[in-house]
């Protein structure tokens, strides 16, 4: 079974290199009792200088779970479980002390660069500015000189002429790495990037993830990549965890996943890409869509729209077990073999 | 930039050619405009020498290229009360006016932004409800009452400050803050609302996400996105306004533009109350070019257009 | 419909409700005659203050009991603000749907018409006109009504824009109704509940307007008793009597505010997404 895997190191070795460490989250957003869960017991640890993937459609709470390790959940929220970064539980680190870390050592990049950048303000400022939040003591012209570094680092045409320039008058690519200069300032150790090219069109798309690989070979920071798009996350991800209502519906390296799908959900997902390989009868499309939040079905959440959904999927909740080394999976019917259904 | 600027001031040329219309017709209203100018008891003679030295007897339009011209010199004629060019004594007001509309300004900028930024940032608290029904209270409110209750608190109870009149600074107090009353409520209104809609965009989760400190978060990167919006909404409400400084200063016997209108109109005394309106609404008009100008130069999207 | 059953909202409905039976039957609401003048008793306090029985909010410099000056002081603001808003809704909202519908040249030279009346302060329009005509009822409803037409013009311009390419428009002229008929038919109800929203504020923006005049003293003459006219005789005694002027002043603003709040009530109800003060 670890057959697939033999391509890349497996995990569990090299525990120490554990940068980002999430057990058992539970994020829940609104008041004590209206509120909804929108991740519900999560696992996932990041390694340094890899790529962590999650996976899912929109409403999963895989933007919940990036903003529950940023410490920036809206208000009113709950927050349970540990997220452990370099050995500390950052649900238990004081305001000004998350403060110290976010942007410093965890850095985060977003889907819309067109508005994830300040519109009056200049891009050098805005990098300028993340850097000054971390270092009190740099007079400006060392920080521009960084700043200028950062956008060269990132690839910017034209990076001196850009700092002074205004986010409107850059082109989508370009403001995306703008952001992901400004992400980079402090040299964080932890990189979360939110549908980094979900908005950007499919030449800059794969220009912006060689950038990201190679500023993590450079800089061996870990990354978070949080995306809907398998094909992205096969690009550069090192360990995939699929994402399915707030839930961890399946986790494997890379290569594991892609090879040996066990989940109806991923098989799912994986059947929504066109494959040159594949006969078009085998594409399995998922039929529905996510439950709102506020009305989770009973028992495995997946069991209303899974084409091998059975009596007890439909009451008992599946926990994330081990299939294979380094490969777990959160279904009943698991594993699956070939030719069911 | 300076095409817009320039484009921006074309735009204003029909505005300022309807004020001219407006005042030029605003003695015709009635007819005769003699009725207007001369005493009731005036010999026939009398007023065709007054239509003659006026014009009156020339085509409308003739009539209008003069007056139209004669305006934008500032020559409104002379006062019917007191003899002298209507413009002077507009200009001899005009101190006054400028005093208590800036002291005005400063205010409301003053308590209304940050009750706004306050309101917004603890929305749905009791300080935002708070500051929501004293808004809502203090738009509700006209002008002159404040005044009035103003002075009945503070003169007339208190013994704290004058009445009305004009000198220091302690007579300054009363008229600006009862001026400001109405525009700090709308202030507070407008700038809680734009606040709550830029609170709501990506740019300030990455402001966040930067780890900047709450209150750069919220100055920096909310408040200054926040105000360019509410700058025009200052310089709209310049009109309402200009109906508060005439009510103001008639309260408090402030000796200023908008007292001095109405006591024209009393005495029927048009050359002044054409010239006062013709001023307050090339101000107006001004003030929202300025108020264009200067967000086009807060924001940068508007200026590298 | 829930809206209306709110605490605030039934308060709002109340104040109105006793506005307009004051200005329809102030006899039926007022203990005295507005004009009666009792010398014996001037400036005095209100009777729950130790004034005299029989004056609840005391009375004025000429002995005129305050409570229904007040009352018949009702009918000047609410008479001419009501007259002023249909005025000034007909034109706006009959000018907005032609200019919308036709697009165009029409609809640019109504926008310029449009500018060129916002460039003029309403307060300053008003007076500059009372002051060369004088003021009378209709002197007052017809310039109110006339100054306030722009602001419905643009609502129900842009609500007609907005539908004017939507299917069921497009079907109504395909098969030949005429044009006026399809717009007051199709796209009329859509534009009618913003209409009714901003018509609320309107109303209480003509009320402050016409109290402002005649505070000025450039409303309505006395004998008629006028709410503003009421503050401005009252600010002349204000060191002697206080209720001649603090009592018309809290009719005014209770008015205006009730009539906000029914509006901030029609606004939820009617037009959700024009509640974005609230920035859900």
């Amino acid at each position: 079974m670890s057959l697939t895997m033999t391509s890349r190191p497996s995990a569990g070795v090299e525990r120490h290199d554990e940068i980002l460490s999430i057990k058992q989250l539970r994020t829940t957003l609104g008041s004590r009792p209206g509120g909804v869960t929108v991740v519900d017991g999560v696992d996932l640890s990041v390694r340094r200088g890899k790529t962590l993937g999650i996976v899912g459609e929109s409403g999963c709470g895989k933007s919940m779970l990036s903003l529950s390790v940023m410490g920036l959940v809206p208000p009113p929220c709950r927050l349970e479980g540990r997220i452990e970064f370099s050995g500390r539980n950052l649900l238990d680190v004081s305001p000004a002390e998350m403060r110290r870390i976010r942007g410093n050592r965890i850095a985060m990049i977003f889907q819309e660069p067109m508005t994830s950048l300040n519109p009056v303000l200049t891009v050098g400022f805005q990098i300028v500015e993340a850097m000054r939040a971390h270092d009190r003591k740099s007079s400006y012209e060392v920080l521009r000189r960084r700043a200028i570094e950062a956008l060269v680092q990132v690839r910017m045409p034209a990076a001196e002429r850009r700092f002074d320039e205004y986010p409107h008058q850059l082109s989508g690519g370009m403001r995306q790495r703008a952001a992901i200069a400004m992400a980079l300032s402090c040299k964080p150790e932890v990189l979360i990037a939110d549908e980094p090219t979900t908005a950007l069109d499919v030449t800059v798309q794969a220009e912006i993830l060689d950038l990201l690989r190679d500023l993590q070979q450079e800089t061996n920071m870990a990354i978070v990549l949080i995306t809907h798009d398998l094909g992205v996350v096969a690009q550069v991800a090192d360990e995939v965890a699929v994402m399915y209502a707030g839930r961890i519906a399946e986790k494997a390296s890379c290569d594991a996943l892609f090879a040996d799908p066990q989940h109806p959900y991923t098989l799912g997902l994986l059947g929504s890409i066109p494959r040159m390989d594949q006969a078009a009868t085998r594409l399995l499309a998922i039929d529905g869509v996510v439950p709102p939040v506020a009305s989770m079905p009973p028992g495995c959440r997946f069991h209303p729209r899974c084409v091998f959904s059975g009596q007890e999927c439909t009451r008992q909740r599946p926990e994330l077990t081990a299939v294979a080394d380094g490969h777990a999976v959160a279904c009943l019917k698991a594993p699956i073999e070939e030719g069911q259904s | 930039m300076v095409d817009y600027v320039l484009r921006r001031l074309l735009y204003t040329i029909p505005s300022l050619l309807g004020i001219v219309v407006v005042c030029f017709f605003l003695t015709r209203l009635s007819g005769d405009p003699t009725d207007l100018f001369l005493p009731i008891d005036a010999s026939e003679e009398a007023r065709d020498a007054f239509r003659v030295q006026y014009g009156l007897d020339k085509p409308l339009m003739e009539q209008f290229v003069a007056f139209f011209y004669k305006a934008l010199q500032g020559d409104f004629g002379n006062s019917l009360r007191f003899g002298e060019p209507a413009i002077s004594l507009l200009a001899e007001r005009l101190g006054a006016t400028i005093q208590l509309a800036l002291a005005t300004l400063f205010i409301a900028v003053g308590v209304g932004i940050p009750a706004g930024i306050v309101s917004a940032y603890y929305r749905n608290s009791l300080l935002d409800v708070a500051v929501r029904s004293l808004a809502a209270f203090g738009q509700a409110v006209p002008t002159f009452y404040w005044g009035v209750l103003c002075i009945l608190i503070f003169s007339v109870w208190l013994k704290w400050l004058p009445t009305g009149g004009s000198g220091g600074l302690v007579h300054l107090i009363l008229p600006a803050t009862t001026l400001a009353s109405t525009l700090v409520a709308l202030l507070a209104r407008v700038m809680r609302s734009t606040m709550l809609d830029v609170m709501r965009q990506d740019f300030v989760r990455t402001a966040r996400a930067k780890g900047l400190g709450e209150f750069t978060v919220v100055m920096r990167h909310v408040a200054r996105n926040a105000f360019i919006p509410v700058l025009t909404v200052i310089a709209l409400q310049f009109g309402v306004l200009m109906g508060g400084v005439i009510v103001t200063e008639t309260v408090f016997s402030w000796p200023g533009v908008g007292r001095l209108v109405i006591q024209a109109i009393y005495a029927r005394d048009y050359p002044v109350v054409q010239a006062v309106v013709f001023f307050f609404a090339l101000i107006f008009v001004l003030s929202n070019l300025l108020a264009d100008i200067l967000s086009a130069v807060l924001d940068p999207r508007v200026r590298y257009k | 419909m829930r809206h209306l059953r709110s605490p605030v909202a039934v308060t709002s409905l109340i104040v109105v409700g006793l506005a307009l039976l004051a200005t329809l039957a102030p006899g039926l609401l007022a203990p005295h005659d507005p004009a009666e003048q009792s010398l014996l008793a001037r400036l005095a306090p209100p009777s729950f203050l130790g004034g005299p029985e029989g004056h609840f909010l005391g009375t004025d410099q000429l002995g005129r009991d305050i409570l229904s000056r007040i009352i018949y002081g009702a009918r000047a603001t609410l008479l001419i603000s009501i007259a002023a808003v249909v005025i000034s809704c007909s034109i706006g909202t009959t000018v907005g749907l032609v200019a919308g519908y036709n697009g165009g040249r029409t609809d640019a030279l109504v926008l310029r018409l449009i500018d060129m009346q916002l460039a003029f302060p309403v307060i300053l329009l008003v007076i500059a006109v009372v002051a060369v005509v004088g003021s009378s009822v209709l002197t007052l409803i017809v310039v109110l009504g006339v100054s306030g037409w722009p602001q419905f013009a643009r609502i129900v311009r842009a609500a007609v824009i907005s539908v004017r390419e939507m299917e069921y428009v497009e079907a109504a002229r395909a098969i030949g109704a005429p044009a006026m008929r399809v717009i007051f038919r199709h796209i009329g109800p859509n534009v009618l509940s913003a209409t009714i929203v901003f018509a609320t504020y309107e109303l209480s923006r003509m009320i402050l307007i016409e109290a402002t005049l005649s505070f000025l003293g450039l409303g309505i003459q006395p004998p008629t008793p006028t709410w503003g006219g009421m503050i401005s005789e009252g600010q002349k005694y204000i060191s002697l009597a206080w209720a001649a002027s603090v009592f018309p002043g809290i009719a005014i603003a209770s008015t205006i505010l009730a009539i906000n709040m029914i509006g901030d009530v029609l606004r939820d109800a009617l037009d959700p997404r024009l509640s974005g003060e609230d920035g859900r």
